[in-house]
């Protein structure tokens, strides 16, 4: 605001202008008069006002019509309508005046302290709104940075090592999440996973979700702890460094690929379901269930070994952690997702979708069923073991243009014979230049491209998993022409042509902010 | 008696007093001349929609400095427009018409 309140006035009346001038002393406020609205409306446009008084009956063009003219300008400018106007049977005047917020009425006559009041009363409002606004974007900013933040300190969305493959899908129901979840290698073949919400929502769940992120992972990392005495440890971290300001749900696994075995414990939060891929059958589900008291909730609580599961996997089983926010899941009726209803899906879909694709397939299913209404963070990890194939390569390509070229090579390099290694390398090369142009909104660490690559006697199958912009294509539908997905299109419009040339098929699936992307070429 | 009532209305209602109360005074006596004039005008054309206009501003400018009498007058000729009665519209604009040089004197 400036030192003196500036005024801009209009009325076509000299006198209705002089007598607020007179009104106004001059060391408090500047009053710039206008007796058309042309003349005003320009002077707005150049200079810099606190606040409009305004006549309503005007020649040309009136008060109403004024204030359109000056919206486009300013949307929230407090306006006041000094005028003698009577309302009608219509209720115009009150209509008029009630439908924009920054709109004040004030009669004529009225007293030289009466004008004051009201518009120090109109600008005190009008600056607070400002700075509630102002504090608003403020918050956002700072919730987009704590989201940001936890993306970082969350692992990406695809790993894949030695011994494993892992997927996640993390959707906060705001900006951050309470959800948390954590995989890594302890030693050899030894993994830890671990799946949990903390309570509460906003900025509060999330700054509690980092700092259990940061002691999960010094934690695991300097002690080898059974699952019970991860909790244990979480517990005391809740209670004690936290002082009990808050409390998580989790569920705690130990998982070795070299003997197939999970040792995991649960505390009030779903368990891990552990599907055979070949069958669909959840191997534990007698106790996928089993609860426990959530960590936080008391000192005193001992979670034991003998309350803690374990048991064998196949080779192929697919292990499956969610939050529970998954079974807010409503339907357009208000019913929300069933345990066992969730537990089926998993099992049906973990024939067909590897972990690499699961977690946004899961959700797609979910949601393709109806319960659409998502209204609690959401998140989803999936990961299997990975059996040694000759026939199978697979890699993680970052969302890099200058690790195209080399991915396409190293994929060539796996094909014996050259012709068809060069189509490779030209397909690859087609297919990452388009994504990581075209497709990818951010290209962080995190946003690594999933391509593998598969021989059989008479093809190669490529599949190219991204988490782009979404692709048009229903689940599978084959491309045909240029205009099918413009996120494959190369500036000269000519890399689908080249693509659908070198292959016999390529088809494209979006799953809930994740493309699939599958080409067949001859072998 | 009408222009002690305006000086009087303009010192104790909106602080006004000395050499700007004098200006704005002959500021509403110069512009209710004109608005006067104009309204002769209308009246003889029956221009009902510019009647009620300068009826209107008459209304405004003399209730915003006391001078409720002519305030008053005016919104009776803005309703005798409104109801096309010139009669009455004709008479009461040639009583508006006087106090010009009423206020003057």
């Amino acid at each position: 605001m400036s030192e003196k309140i500036k005024i801009l006035a209009v009325d076509d009346e000299k006198f209705n202008l002089k007598l607020i001038t007179s009104c106004l002393p001059k060391t408090t406020y500047e009053v710039i008069g206008f007796t058309n609205a042309v003349e005003a409306l320009q002077a707005f446009k150049n200079e810099f006002f606190d606040i409009i008084l305004l006549d309503i009956i005007m020649p040309g063009i009136d008060g109403f019509e004024l204030r359109r003219l000056l919206r486009k300008i300013s949307k929230n400018k407090p306006i006041i309508f000094l005028t003698a106007m009577i309302d009608d049977s219509k209720s115009t005047l009150l209509n008029e005046i009630s439908w924009d917020p920054f709109t004040y009425y004030m009669k004529k006559s009225f007293s030289k302290k009466e004008l004051q009041e009201k518009i120090e009363y109109v600008i005190n409002i009008y600056l607070r709104q400002k700075q509630l606004s102002s504090n608003s974007s403020r918050m956002e900013s700072e919730l987009a940075l704590a989201g940001d933040v936890q993306r970082i300190l969350l692992p990406p969305w695809c790993m894949i090592d030695s011994y494993t493959v892992t997927s996640s899908l993390y959707l906060p129901q705001s900006q951050v999440s309470g959800d948390i979840y954590e995989f890594f290698q302890l030693e050899d073949e030894k993994y830890l996973l671990l799946i949990g919400d903390i309570a509460g929502h906003g900025i509060s769940a999330a700054l509690y979700m980092m700092a259990v992120q940061s002691f999960i992972k010094v934690t695991a990392h300097e002690k080898k702890l059974a699952p019970h005495e991860f909790l244990n440890e979480i517990n005391k971290f809740f209670c004690n460094e936290l002082e009990g300001a808050s409390y998580m749900t989790c569920s705690v696994a130990i998982i070795d690929f070299s003997t197939n075995h999970i040792h995991m414990q649960s505390a009030g939060h779903p368990g891990l379901f552990v599907c055979s891929s070949a069958t669909g059958e959840i191997i534990n589900s007698e106790n996928y269930e089993k609860g426990g008291i959530p960590t936080g909730w008391f000192s005193q609580t001992n979670y034991r070994l003998e309350d803690s599961i374990e048991f064998n996997f196949p080779d192929d089983a697919l292990i499956v952690g969610v939050t529970d926010g998954l079974f807010d899941a409503c339907n357009q009726d208000g019913i929300s997702l069933d345990p066992s209803e969730l537990a089926e899906i998993i099992g049906s879909l973990a024939g067909s979708a590897d972990a690499v694709t699961f977690p946004h397939r899961l959700v797609n299913a979910i949601m393709q069923m109806g319960y659409e209404q998502l209204s609690d963070d959401i998140c989803i990890v999936a990961l299997e073991k990975r059996i040694n194939n000759p026939n199978l390569f697979e890699l993680l390509i970052p969302p890099q243009l200058n690790e195209v070229g080399k991915a396409a090579v190293t994929f060539s390099q796996k094909i014996s014979d050259p012709k068809v290694a060069v189509k490779i390398e030209l397909l690859l090369h087609e297919y990452l230049n388009n994504i990581i142009l075209h497709g990818m909104e951010r290209k962080d660490s995190k946003q690594h491209i999933w391509v593998s690559m598969e021989q059989s006697n008479d093809k190669i199958l490529i599949r190219g998993v991204d988490r782009g912009k979404r692709c048009r294509q229903e689940a599978g539908e084959q491309i045909d022409t240029d205009e099918d997905d413009s996120s494959f299109q190369a500036s000269s419009g000519r890399g689908l042509k080249i693509m659908r040339d070198i292959t016999s098929g390529i088809s494209r699936s979006s799953y809930c902010g994740m493309n699939e992307t599958i080409f067949t070429l001859e072998a | 008696m009408l222009k002690e009532s305006i000086i009087i209305y303009m010192r104790d209602i909106l602080g006004i007093t000395g050499s700007d109360a004098e200006e704005l005074f002959d500021c509403y006596v110069e512009t209710l001349e004109q608005l006067c004039q104009k309204l002769e005008q209308a009246v003889e054309q029956h221009n009902v929609m510019e009647i009620r206009n300068i009826t209107h501003s008459i209304m405004g400018s003399s209730s915003n400095i006391g001078a409720n009498i002519i305030s008053e007058q005016a919104a009776a000729a803005n309703m005798a427009a409104k109801s096309h009665d010139f009669g009455s519209v004709k008479s009461l604009s040639q009583e508006l018409k006087k106090y010009p040089e009423i206020l003057r004197k």
